[in-house]
């Protein structure tokens, strides 16, 4: 018990408390430097510009193409209007070889 | 000795002669060496087309269903198409514009819309029709003075005889031959074609790749054909149609997208048309015109390459020969797809009285509705064309709930239901159906609504099996119509010839719909939710918090019991139970919110 209390006054001393104070400045020194070298290092991949092109454009695409589609939809449906004409128009014609009109 | 071999020649030769004429006389396909399949040369054809739409709204129940009613007239230098009625006549109808009145025209000078009803639609395009370009449309919108686009892409792939003008028969296209050149045509604006590759099954085109100048594959056609005798007729094409690139853009300064610091603007963007690919399916039959047996196309279905969902189809019947040019066609098709006199005369009156009783109605109106009635009555029993019955029924329907005549109503509605399924188009009975319905709601006809709610849903019952009652179910519950789905549910779950693993999931959604009309904002707020919200709550306000509260809880409690009595429930039955779960709780949430 008394060895405790020994070290206790040892720690709480001004000696002990600047070795404490020391510690956690290392301490917190090397998990703060840790953390920004490991975003750092995702920061220095080299990255071209062509590559960084590449991935702005599949961005844009995957977000901006998204409210076309329905458009695209809507134009295969008002397209096929003219199917059954051409389908019918290559059937009734000896000059053409049956194929399908894209619609 | 000499006359007698003089003789012997000249027999042998008559024989020669003779077998050379027999054969050139009954056999004409081998002896001209004609490259199949060609068409018959016909003057001109009209037919009739019925064309279903289907649209599916990825990782959502969501699913739009149209269909429309068309003639067309063609030839080979021209072709016409006039749409004289769509279904359903609700909100649910998705195509570029209100399509009776539509008609178009292609011929070897120009390409025409024109709509009847709204004419700023109406365009005269001269040819050549020009590029598509960048499409610059979004969420739906499709300008339908585009659909001449079409008609150049059409023309554009199209291969003709003369392109195979080097071959003398189908046995000189089998592998490692040389692939038959494409010829420049003068008529056309332009070829997207640039390479063939086809193989024969001996006697007529197996099958053909189409390549444009890039070497990107255009359509791969495999071709069936049936033998009769010493001929073989076209039977049926299935082609695929692969994914392809297409320019899409923005109308203004275009999508920002900032990576690590820097800018990228973007106006036009390259994305996937015809996702996943189209596989397309065109079956052949004999069809007599006149005097000639000619191969036609009847059906025709494009399902989605990937998940093989069907995304259109047409089906094509009543041809007959006629004797039109363009013009008189054109006329035709005008005449075709044209508001009628009657047809004027009923939107005003359906414009003035829509929402009115029958007690509002003046005096010399009623008088004209009727006679109105009376020839709409006599036209959709004489009419010889699906959708112009249909456009009298829907007429009779709205015309017979001014007039309050229930007895009328319910007659002209079974009929509307019967039309449809009698001509194969049973899906329509579910969409178009519920569509009569809630037009009658925004007409504020309550009473007339819930009459014609209790007949549809008997008829659904009567004639659809139970996966597709549950399918339209959810499709309904995407689209917010709770209640009229809610009751459904409730008729279906009862009828104890649907087995129990059906019926606990009819009452899972039923719970669904009803806690979804639980959480409908009071009648002063719900305007701001939408039209569709607005008719949920006319159809529940009559009902009460209350009784909605003990259908809900009696509901929960019915699907319990099911999900008991299903013996190995599945991993999606597990699924819907969790969603029971948390239903009961958000409930008895809301109970201690209440009690608080």
């Amino acid at each position: 018990m008394q060895d405790l209390n020994s070290s206790i006054r040892m720690l709480f001393n001004p000696v002990g408390i600047l070795l404490i104070t020391i510690l956690l400045i290392v301490f917190a020194t090397v998990v703060y430097s840790g953390r920004t070298s490991q975003a750092d290092r995702w920061r220095k991949i080299p990255v071209s510009n062509v590559q960084k092109e590449r991935i702005a454009r599949q961005i844009a695409t995957g977000y901006g193409g998204g409210p076309f589609k329905p458009s695209l939809d809507m134009k295969e449906h008002v397209d096929f209007f003219l199917t059954p004409a051409f389908l019918v128009q290559e059937a009734i014609s000896d000059d053409v070889i049956i194929t399908y009109p894209t619609e | 000795m000499k006359n007698k071999r003089t003789c012997e020649s000249y027999t042998t030769l008559s024989i020669l002669l003779i077998s050379s004429l027999f054969i050139a006389t009954v056999l004409p396909g081998r002896a001209t060496g004609k490259i199949e399949p060609v068409g018959t040369p016909i003057e001109a054809v009209q037919f009739d087309a019925v064309i279903e739409l289907n649209r599916y709204v990825p990782r959502s129940d969501r699913h739009d269903y149209t269909i429309m009613f068309a003639r067309y007239w063609v030839a080979s230098d021209y072709y016409t198409a006039a749409l004289v009625w769509a279904e359903p006549q609700s909100s649910d109808l998705y195509f570029a514009l209100y399509p009776p009145g539509l008609s178009v025209t292609g011929n070897t000078q120009s390409f025409e819309v024109y709509h009847g009803l709204y004419p700023k639609h109406s365009h005269t395009y001269e040819r050549p029709l020009g590029e598509r370009g960048v499409l610059r449309h979004k969420l739906g919108g499709y300008p339908i003075g585009n659909i001449r686009f079409a008609d150049r892409e059409a023309l554009a792939e199209r291969i003709y005889a003369h392109d195979l003008s080097n071959l003398k028969d189908a046995n000189q296209l089998s592998e490692g031959m040389p692939d038959p050149p494409i010829q420049s045509v003068d008529r056309d604006e332009s070829r997207d074609v640039a390479r063939l590759k086809m193989l024969s099954n001996g006697e007529n085109i197996a099958s053909m790749k189409l390549f444009n100048a890039e070497q990107r594959l255009l359509k791969d056609i495999s071709y069936e054909y049936e033998s009769r005798g010493d001929r073989s007729f076209l039977r049926k094409q299935t082609v695929f149609l692969p994914e392809r690139p297409m320019i899409v853009g923005f109308n203004s300064e275009g999508m920002k997208v900032t990576l690590d610091g820097k800018e990228f603007r973007y106006k036009d963007l390259e994305v996937t048309h015809h996702a996943g690919g189209r596989t397309c399916t065109i079956e052949y039959e004999q069809v007599s015109l006149g005097d000639k047996e000619v191969t036609l196309p009847v059906h025709v279905t494009v399902r989605n390459g990937k998940d093989g969902n069907v995304l259109r189809s047409v089906r094509m019947m009543n041809f007959r020969q006629v004797d039109l040019d363009v013009d008189d066609a054109k006329e035709a098709a005008r005449k075709f797809s044209a508001v009628s006199a009657d047809r004027s005369q009923y939107e005003q009156l359906h414009k003035k009285y829509w929402k009115k009783t029958t007690l509002e109605i003046e005096k010399a109106d009623i008088e004209t509705i009727e006679q109105l009635w009376s020839r709409f009555d006599k036209a959709a029993t004489t009419a010889d064309n699906i959708g112009e019955k249909l456009k009298c029924l829907n007429v009779l329907i709205q015309l017979d709930s001014i007039l309050g005549d229930h007895n009328e109503l319910e007659r002209h509605y079974k009929s509307y239901l019967s039309t449809l399924a009698d001509n194969k188009l049973d899906w329509m009975t579910l969409v178009g159906g519920y569509g009569v319905i809630e037009k009658l709601m925004y007409a504020e006809r309550h009473a007339v609504a819930k009459i014609l709610l209790n007949v549809w849903i008997h008829t659904l019952l009567d004639m659809h099996e139970n996966d597709e009652i549950l399918l339209f179910a959810r499709q309904q519950l995407a689209k917010k119509r709770l209640w009229t789905t809610a009751v459904l549910l409730e008729l279906f779950s009862n009828k104890e010839h649907y087995n129990i693993e059906a019926r606990f999931e009819a009452q899972v959604l039923r719970c669904a719909a009803l806690a979804e009309l639980n959480k409908l904002p009071r009648a002063d707020d719900i305007a701001k939710k939408g039209r569709i919200a607005e008719v949920q709550s006319d159809w529940i306000t009559p009902i009460g918090k209350k009784n909605l509260d003990k259908m809900l809880a009696e509901s929960t409690n019915r699907a319990k019991n099911f999900f008991a009595s299903v013996a190995d429930p599945t991993e999606s039955q597990k699924v819907l139970n969790t969603q029971l779960t948390k239903i009961e709780q958000e409930i008895r949430q809301e109970k201690k919110q209440r009690s608080d």
